[in-house]
């Protein structure tokens, strides 16, 4: 298989996982993650944007030099996972029967549950070749994480993003789905 | 010396807005600040490759302590502006909740009070960007003379942040 080929097919892939992980929410969870896949891709949008030159794809359909056209939404299937596993966590943790509102005690939970889901895709896509660091330009400094074999500033970063990223997809869902 | 004064002014700027806007606008904005400044935060860390800071207390390799508090009171700027401009051009005694209208007078913040910040910060040097790295070949603003990747980059945070200090100011204070 070619190296142009493994791109293709990541990149078919990458669409195909958020519409399944759409559908395994819709199917088996009872829940629509329309609106949290929208906001949140409107997060990775700004993500994605301000931190272009980290990052360098492979992916044919692009939007902005060689940021895919997926990725944003990617980002947005990966905060909806986060927000609705950061829920339940919370629920069971705390033994609450739903969130209350303006609690801050959520922040541990979207940033621990985030990161949880975010590294782990973060390293396969780095480890797939669906992206690769511009190491040579960006100058982390902080060692490797043990096993992953990631920077450390990508699990900081990751544990920055989810404690902002939540908020705004929580907040905006709903009415990205038309809903009240 | 310049950039000391300008350092010393990056601290002070804190509790002037929020004096200026206790006296003046009748609000209290520190929990607007922090919850700006956890954004502020995040934004500076995941794009620290990409400007260099010019000041003496830093946090995380050069960024400045006071830059993540800076981002909280722009924030705060923001919110205030956009929630004004909102009510005033929809005619509204406040904000509607999830009322997607916002989202656009948030990004109208982000030219009027983020590009002409982000302006004074690399016009007198507290920064400069890192163009080797950044690439960016869209051109500048002209009276600006900023690139038009700064202005997108505004707009984009400024689409997503003011949620989130709209939503925890008032927990944060």
């Amino acid at each position: 298989m070619t190296v142009q080929m493994k791109y293709t097919i990541l990149e078919i892939f990458s669409y195909f996982f958020v519409l399944f992980v759409w559908t395994i929410f819709r199917r088996y969870l009872k829940r629509n993650i329309t609106g949290d896949i929208l906001a949140g891709a409107i997060v990775g949008l700004f993500l994605e944007f301000s931190t272009k030159p980290v990052n360098i794809y492979h992916f044919h359909i692009t939007i902005y030099k060689d940021l895919p056209l997926i990725i944003p939404f990617d980002w947005g299937m990966m905060f909806a996972v986060t927000v609705y596993l950061s829920e339940k966590a919370y629920r069971f943790v705390l033994r609450e029967p739903c969130i209350k509102p303006k609690d801050k005690r959520i922040f541990l939970f979207d940033v621990i549950i985030g990161t949880l889901v975010g590294f782990p895709l973060e390293t396969a896509g780095a480890w797939l070749g669906a992206w690769e660091y511009n190491l040579g330009k960006i100058h982390w400094t902080l060692g490797n994480v043990p096993i992953f074999h990631m920077p450390w500033e990508t699990v900081i970063a990751y544990a920055l993003i989810m404690l902002v990223g939540p908020t705004f997809v929580r907040y905006w869902q709903a009415s990205f789905e038309g809903r009240p | 010396m310049k950039l000391i004064l300008f350092e010393v002014w990056s601290y002070l700027q804190i509790p002037v807005a929020w004096y200026a806007f206790r006296k003046f606008a009748k609000r209290n904005v520190a929990g607007a600040i922090l919850s700006g400044t956890i954004v502020g935060l995040c934004n500076e860390f995941i794009t620290e490759p990409f400007w260099n800071y010019h000041f003496r207390i830093t946090i995380y390799k050069d960024i400045p302590l006071s830059v993540p508090f800076a981002w909280g009171v722009m924030f705060a700027l923001v919110v205030f502006l956009s929630e004004k401009l909102y009510c005033w051009i929809l005619r509204k005694e406040s904000i509607q909740p999830y009322d997607k209208r916002i989202l656009l007078f948030d990004v109208v913040g982000a030219v009027v009070i983020g590009l002409p910040f982000e302006t004074i910060g690399v016009k007198t040097g507290v920064w400069d960007y890192n163009y080797e790295l950044l690439q960016w070949n869209w051109g500048t603003i002209p009276f600006f003379h900023m690139p038009y990747e700064a202005l997108v980059g505004y707009i984009l945070m400024m689409l997503v942040a003011p949620t989130f200090v709209r939503y925890w100011q008032s927990s944060f204070e």
